[in-house]
């Protein structure tokens, strides 16, 4: 039986062909913007935020407001009420004290895509997976484990209230290893020896949010160096598709995650390969918002390929006062 | 201290050069955040410190925040004053350092690097908390910490006597003291006003600020806003939206009302962020609370935070308590 009722039954559904389409290689059963725009209003009526955000009628697609990540620690975005949810995925509060909330009535969406969508990126990878992760059973507030979690193979979790397991055996066979860059930085401070042959790994995230960022090139070349072959994935909490990426090579979403670069002075979105503050427009986003504003930077090719930058820059420019992430991180109860 | 003196000529020299390059204001804004820093050094307290019982440090290092251009200033005059060599460290790239260096030529002050402040008998360290924590962990000396800060207004909407300190025609009127504030390094620094409570509506706040929010960006230019910063502003922006609906913006400013639950003091350039509440939603942030501006009497603040009337929030006078510590006493050893 589906979670989803009425109107959102219907738009599950038609969000279910769309990807299933695209991971086939087909064209989507129905223009893209077309099921976009569905889903905006469908949400705009049921989520109060992101009713406000729109300024005048959204007619286009580029229209739809793009709900700005921090308003999820602030207020409850999406469709989904506190405690109506099946799934509730939170943000690490790396960037800060607050973390925001991501409601879902079902993970089906994301389940029926991430698998399929990484593979097609990043090819063969092997089902025997050791997860520099928590746990989904003991963190199932987790976006990335759950993603993980969803992946065919047999899984072995190795990250326990942020700290990594002491000892863990890699074994024979070809593994995939998923990481946070800081939990692979860590690991890897543990001066690990060769992987078995055909061994993957992946690193993820770990930067934004950070005010010491790790050097990620030197991260990926000690990888390198040891024998994995790297492959990387960007993902967050408020989304439901996850772009992915070669160890050297841009991010590339699926096809039914568009991404823009925007100026963040004045909102207006960019030519392809102007550098800028990113959006995505994911319609797997039925229970949150289809639309989101990052604070990451970078730039989008012509052929949607996401080329990342991390944060946006110029947090040094703000003299002596408290920063964002300050402010949350100080607050006392 | 008179013209002749080292001192004074330095003070001199500075207000006739204007401020470094590259302070990211705009050409007048830079220029007033300038002569707001030099007017302060009241040669009065200079002269006092001199003669202070205690002997003055030998060599004091003043380890100076990027994007705090004027920062400097006092405390280098204030430790000159007393009789210390002074070795001023400014982040990589910035200015001030060489600027404020350059034309003090017959002064014992010069730039230092990382070295030269782990020797110095006293540090004084001004940046982000885990900054200056370093900076003390590296040395054996005395360091005075100064981490980052925020600052409030209270306004009630009370007229004020007129100020000899602000622009003629910028006292009086709270509003206008206020948009002054706001002006003043483009709110980026410690001491501006990072929000505006009130007892009052804020639609009501709005409407009276709005139009000096405006004759501020028309006399002093907002300056550049980085991309972080920008989206910074605009999910502020949407929090205000999606909340009180307050949402005024105009050319280069804004004024944003939001809710008591949603206080984050974090200061914004040429953004009012306004709360109608009163001043103990600060309180989980007491221990970083700054400096408060008012138009009329308050309660609830800290003995620590410095209170003066609003428009004097970015102009604070040598003798003060400075983040609570006595300063200019730190000047002497016992």
């Amino acid at each position: 039986m589906s979670p989803w009722s009425g109107v959102a039954d219907t738009l599950s559904d038609r969000i279910a062909a769309w990807i299933d389409a695209a991971l086939e290689g087909s064209a989507g059963p129905e223009p893209w913007e077309a099921l976009a725009l569905d889903i905006f209003r469908y949400q705009a009526e049921r989520d109060p935020v992101l009713a406000s955000l729109a300024e005048r009628p959204v007619t286009t697609w580029t229209e739809i407001p793009a709900m700005p990540v921090g308003l999820f620690k602030d207020l409850p975005v999406g469709t989904v009420a506190p405690g109506e949810g099946v799934v509730s995925f939170q943000t690490s509060g790396t960037t800060g004290g607050g973390r925001g909330v991501h409601r879902l009535r079902s993970t089906a969406l994301i389940d029926r895509a991430a698998w399929g969508w990484a593979t097609q990126v990043i090819g063969e990878i092997p089902t025997r997976i050791v997860a520099l992760l928590e746990d989904p059973a003991t963190a199932p507030d987790s976006s990335l484990s759950h993603m993980i979690g969803s992946f065919p193979g047999t899984k072995s979790w190795c990250l326990r209230s942020g700290e990594l397991a002491p000892r863990f055996d890699l074994g024979q066979d070809p593994v995939f290893l998923p990481a946070t860059a800081f939990a692979a930085a860590a690991w890897l401070a543990t001066d690990p020896g060769q992987p078995p042959a055909g061994s993957v790994a992946m690193i993820t995230g770990g930067f934004k949010g950070r005010v010491h960022t790790l050097d990620e090139r030197t991260l990926l070349s000690a990888l390198l160096d040891l024998g994995w072959r790297v492959v990387r994935e960007y993902g967050m909490t408020e989304l439901s598709s996850q772009l992915w990426a070669t160890e050297s090579g841009p991010f590339r979403p699926p096809p039914w995650l568009v991404v823009r670069a925007a100026d963040p002075a004045t909102g207006d979105l960019l030519p392809p390969g102007q550098l800028g503050q990113l959006r995505f427009w994911d319609l797997a986003n039925l229970d949150g918002s289809l639309a989101i504003e990052t604070l990451d930077g970078g730039g989008v090719e012509a052929d949607g390929s996401v080329w990342l930058h991390g944060r946006l820059p110029g947090a040094a420019v703000r003299g002596c006062s408290l920063t964002v992430e300050e402010a949350w991180a100080r607050r006392t109860p | 201290m008179g013209p002749t003196d080292p001192l004074t000529r330095w003070i001199a020299r500075l207000r006739e050069a204007g401020p470094p390059c590259g302070t990211g204001l705009s050409p007048t804004g830079a220029a007033e955040a300038w002569n707001a820093a030099l007017d302060a050094l009241d040669p009065a307290v200079l002269a006092e410190l001199g003669e202070r019982p205690g002997r003055p440090w030998r060599r004091v290092a003043i380890v100076a925040a990027r994007g705090a251009f004027t920062a400097p200033i006092e405390w280098c005059a204030a430790f000159l004053a007393a009789g210390s060599s002074v070795g001023l460290k400014c982040p990589a790239g910035d200015e001030t350092g060489r600027h404020l260096v350059g034309l003090s030529d017959d002064l014992p002050f010069e730039q230092i690097e990382r070295p030269a402040v782990r020797e110095a008998d006293l540090a004084v360290a001004m940046g982000a908390n885990e900054t200056v924590a370093r900076i003390a962990a590296d040395r054996q000396g005395t360091t005075l910490c100064f981490g980052h800060r925020f600052s409030a207004a209270w306004i009630t909407g009370t007229p004020l006597e007129p100020d000899p300190l602000l622009p003629q025609g910028w006292s009086v009127d709270p509003f206008a003291a206020l948009a002054a504030d706001l002006a003043l390094y483009d709110t980026r620094g410690c001491l501006s006003p990072a929000l505006v409570l009130t007892p009052r509506p804020p639609e009501e706040i709005a409407r009276a600020l709005a139009p000096w929010m405006a004759a501020a960006q028309a006399r002093w230019p907002r300056g550049e806003v980085s991309p972080a910063t920008h989206a910074d502003i605009r999910a502020r922006r949407a929090l205000a939206r999606a909340t009180t609906g307050l949402v005024v913006d105009g050319d280069g400013w804004s004024i944003f009302g939001l809710l008591p639950q949603h206080v984050l003091p974090v200061a914004l350039p040429r953004v009012a962020i306004v709360h109608q509440a009163d001043l103990s939603a600060l309180a989980p942030w007491a221990p970083h609370w700054s400096t408060l501006g008012v138009d009329a009497p308050h309660h609830g603040v800290p003995p620590t935070v410095r209170v003066c009337r609003i428009g004097r929030m970015q102009r604070p006078p040598l003798t003060r308590l400075h983040d609570g510590v006595d300063w200019l006493a730190a000047t002497r050893q016992a």
